[in-house]
């Protein structure tokens, strides 16, 4: 932890927190800082207002630092504007002095507990991963991804038809609009369609069209997405879900380069790439009858399989660090470090939904972080769905869980409502009906972290 | 055994209305698909995606039965009741057992059945000498009517019944008819036309002692009415002097309204954070599932505003189990707006999806066409920005025509309101922004 800070509170300082762990480093002058945050990057920089050269434009200049990890601000006296300055620096917490060692383990993001901060590399940062071109968002650092990385390559040289396999967040259609992006036909359009979320008697008009007054609602000509392709790429996505009369058509469609609206007179030739994707097991559907054989031999030309997040170890930190700096500017939040226990629990992580699911954990915790650190509590792992309550069984009775106690159902609402006004004690025990002081006392009752609540930094 | 969806189910059964009972019990039962719960499909799933749990339908059945059983009992024990009193000759009894049997049909969202019985009522009444029972069946029949978006007879009505109540001295009967009136030309967008009927019903009030629940209700509505017409510092007025009448009623009743329409303030204000922080405090003390699930939605409207899609989505999903737990199937457009509104506005090309199914909702459960003309709009809104210009034109058309058919000035905003609720006795139609009861 790097220090701004008079000689004696420094020293103070460094005695309490010898027990753990950490290097305290204490600058006399904001040159002296500055120097040091230039030499090296730091979990954490602590600065004390009280000082003479410290003024808005020094905390402001600390907080663009991307070395200073989470910026700790101490002062006698907290007021409003400082708490202001402080927030709008991205400070991870305001202190009053002098600081002891409990606070200072508490704004650390509990040192001990929550471990040093990893901070979030910069967009600009050098020795970034092997990605295709034009294409950011595809990252991969694992082995796992580099036959992904080269079938892309190989394949987009070619006309041939894809058909991507995996589990559902793997990132198909990112790899679809890759080869698209890579191809011959990148000046054409990429037109996207689910399959299985438009229902049957809508799909077929949404693939191939139809004319004015094909049928009830068809209140004018609609172009369909094959139409809509013509000269690039078409990504049928789930299309293991389609039904076999849909099947038919779209073999017949891919065969004869030739579509017809639905309600129409005449067909139009279409010329298109078809790149296909499914979640479910296409062997087991061609065995039980669901998955027309033919239909696969015609899109499995090449055959791509996509490996879920937790076979690519070593991507998993990666991603998470890049979701979160791409969450951060998205929202304009000034986060810029993990601490280890927050990236522990990213990496132990089972990740069901993939690399879906780490971008939306990644993007709620930028949300709910408490100024420029993303801590465990922060994490909402396995929690956002993008489907409330999406598991089977999870909704019996009528959707309340019957097997909680009631000390579970009023911890897990507290946490709840805590999480939903970004900790804010006051704000949370108006929700609840509670005076704070209960309702600080059922947090520790409860074991619910302060770490979580704002009011504990000001 | 398989796996059966809603949609399978519903393509399975005859549409009989003698159905709908096991079809909403379904419904309830109901849950999303966990193969998708991660894949785009789940993103973009809906109500007939759901998957019905069959194990148990046949005890099911018989506790679907044994209900319906009951509200028939209830339904014919009031016609027993209406019939023994025409047999007297006491058509004014007669008329008040009916309107019993409107509550009943009410109360579980059929507003057909409500206004069929409530036109009987006051057929019952019409001629007597004592007019009080005439005029309640009248604002009956009148809310009735905008529950089914016939807001012409709902106006008629409505003005029918401020008349009579005028006639009977009957102050809080005609307050009553002006807020219904009021509420009317709300839902036709006539902002102004609306504060007036409002205002009206103040003046009905002034000879009555102390504070009434109309009083609430006007003053709650004028809040709104003012606020849409973008007029913020009356608005404030209005809502302030709603507070105060909410303190002398029922504050902890009202709470939730308040703070709903305080969200709603600061949302037209531009103030996310603070609309959100509302909301989130209505939400926490809404009395039901049906508050809660347009309270819900605002939120969710402050969130995208806030460009913050997953957690939108996530309080509109939040809204939909509502929803479908206490089969409260006529309030799913909305979510299912708000969640093409979500996916539109995150350049999905397939949340065309919602606003079909909301579609199909509206025609199988015949919802008002209010219901109908805010998804077309919204629908327009989504074609169009993904290019299908021609399928645009032809939504807004559509829409356009619809809410000229109910009288409507101009297109509604997307954002959804949530009403006044009753508070003290009155069971009065103070409901505003055009939507069903609480």
């Amino acid at each position: 932890v790097l220090c701004l800070l008079p000689d004696v509170a420094g020293a103070a300082l460094r005695e309490s927190v010898a027990d753990e762990g950490l290097d305290i480093v204490v600058t006399a002058t904001v040159g002296e800082l500055i120097s040091e945050l230039a030499r090296r990057s730091w979990a954490a920089t602590l600065v004390s207002l009280s000082s003479d050269q410290v003024d808005a434009q020094v905390v402001q200049r600390l907080g663009a630092q991307k070395n200073a990890g989470a910026l700790i601000l101490t002062t006698p006296a907290p007021s409003l504007q400082w708490a202001v300055l402080a927030e709008e620096a991205g400070a991870a917490a305001l202190v009053r002095e002098p600081v002891t060692a409990d606070e200072l383990r508490e704004c650390l993001g509990g040192a001990t507990d929550e471990g040093r901060a990893v901070r979030i590399p910069a967009a600009d940062d050098a020795g970034g991963p092997p990605g295709v071109p034009g294409l950011p968002q595809l990252l991969g650092w694992d082995p796992a991804m580099d036959h992904v990385f080269r079938t892309i390559a190989r394949v987009a040289r070619s006309d041939a038809t894809v058909l991507l396999t995996g589990e559902s967040g793997t990132g198909k259609e990112l790899v679809a609009r890759a080869i698209h992006a890579t191809s011959g036909r990148r000046d054409g359009p990429f037109v996207a369609v689910n399959c299985a979320a438009i229902p049957e008697h809508l799909l077929e008009s949404e693939l191939f069209g139809h004319e004015k007054g094909a049928f009830t609602g068809a209140v004018s000509r609609r172009v369909g997405r094959f139409e809509r392709a013509n000269g690039g790429t078409l990504f049928l996505d789930e299309i293991g879900d389609m039904s076999l009369v849909l099947q038919a058509k779209v073999l017949r469609a891919l065969e004869e380069r030739v579509v017809e609206r639905v309600g129409g007179e005449s067909s139009y030739a279409v010329e298109l790439r078809v790149i296909a994707a499914t979640n479910r097991d296409i062997a087991g559907a061609i065995r039980d009858g669901s998955f027309r054989e033919d239909l696969y031999f015609r899109l499995a030309v090449v055959e791509l399989r996509l490996p879920p997040l937790r076979d690519r170890g070593a991507d998993v930190k990666t991603l998470a660090l890049h979701f979160a700096r791409q969450a951060a500017a998205r929202h304009g939040r000034p986060v810029r470090v993990l601490t280890t226990k927050a990236l522990r629990h990213i990496e132990e992580a089972s990740w069901p939904g993939n690399v879906r699911e780490l971008r939306n954990v990644m993007d709620r915790a930028v949300l709910l972080a408490n100024g420029s650190t993303i801590r465990s509590t922060d994490l909402r792992i396995g929690a956002v769905a993008p489907r409330a309550s999406a598991q089977a069984g999870a909704e019996p009775h009528g959707g309340y869980p019957t097997t909680l106690s009631l000390a579970q159902v009023e911890s897990d609402h507290l946490r709840r409502v805590l999480e939903s006004v970004g900790g804010r004690i006051a704000r949370a025990a108006s929700i609840l009906g509670i005076h704070r002081n209960t309702l600080a006392h059922k947090m520790r009752e409860y074991g619910i972290g302060i770490a979580s609540s704002n009011d504990a930094v000001s | 055994m398989k796996r059966l969806t809603l949609d399978e189910v519903q393509d399975a059964l005859p549409r009989l209305d003698e159905l709908r009972p096991i079809l909403d019990h379904l419904i309830t039962r109901s849950h999303p698909d966990e193969r998708s719960a991660w894949s785009r499909s789940g993103e973009l799933g809906t109500l007939g995606a759901r998957i019905v749990p069959t194990d148990s339908l046949e005890d099911d059945v018989v506790v679907v039965a044994a209900g319906e059983a009951e509200r028939l009992r209830v339904i014919y024990a009031h016609i027993a009741r209406a019939l023994g009193a025409l047999a007297s000759n006491d058509r004014n009894a007669a008329a008040r057992a009916l309107l019993e049997a409107a509550a009943v049909e009410e109360g579980r969202d059929r507003p057909d059945r409500a206004l069929a019985f409530a036109e009987a009522a006051y057929r019952a009444a019409r001629d007597e000498r004592d007019q009080r029972d005439a005029a309640l069946a009248m604002r009956r029949w009148a809310r009735a009517c905008r529950a089914q978006s016939q807001l012409k007879q709902s106006a008629d009505h409505y003005a029918r019944a401020h008349e009579m109540a005028l006639a009977m001295s009957d102050n809080r009967g005609a307050a009553e008819a002006a807020i219904g009136l009021g509420n009317v030309l709300e839902a036709q967008g006539r902002w102004q036309d609306a504060e007036t009927w409002y205002r009206r019903s103040l003046e009905a009030l002034r000879p009555t002692e102390g504070s009434s629940p109309e009083r609430w209700h006007a003053f709650l509505n004028l809040h709104i009415v003012t606020r849409s017409r973008g007029a913020i510092e009356d608005s404030l007025r209005w809502l302030a002097q709603a507070e105060e009448v909410a303190n002398l009623l029922d504050p902890v009743g009202a709470a939730p309204f308040l703070e709903n329409a305080r969200g709603q303030l600061a949302m037209a204000r531009g103030s996310f954070d603070e609309a959100e922080a509302h909301f989130s405090t209505a939400i926490a003390s809404a009395p039901s599932a049906r508050v809660r699930v347009g309270v819900r939605l605002n939120l969710a409207e402050t969130l995208l505003a806030q460009k913050r899609p997953l957690d939108a989505v996530e309080q509109a999903r939040e809204a939909e189990r509502e929803a479908l737990r206490v089969s409260l199937a006529p309030k799913l457009p909305e979510v299912y707006r708000m969640l093409g509104r979500i996916a539109s506005a995150q350049g999905n090309d397939d949340a065309f999806v919602f606003f079909e199914r909301a579609l199909d909702i509206i025609r199988e459960r015949a919802l008002p066409v209010l219901e109908e003309a805010l998804t077309l709009q919204a629908y327009a809104a989504c074609e169009a920005s993904r290019g299908e210009e021609d399928a645009a034109r032809q939504l807004h058309h559509r829409a356009r025509e619809l809410f000229e058919t109910l009288g409507s000035t101009h297109m509604r905003q997307p954002w959804a309101d949530v009403y006044a609720p009753p508070l003290g006795d009155s069971t009065h139609d103070g409901a505003g922004q055009g939507g069903p009861e609480l």
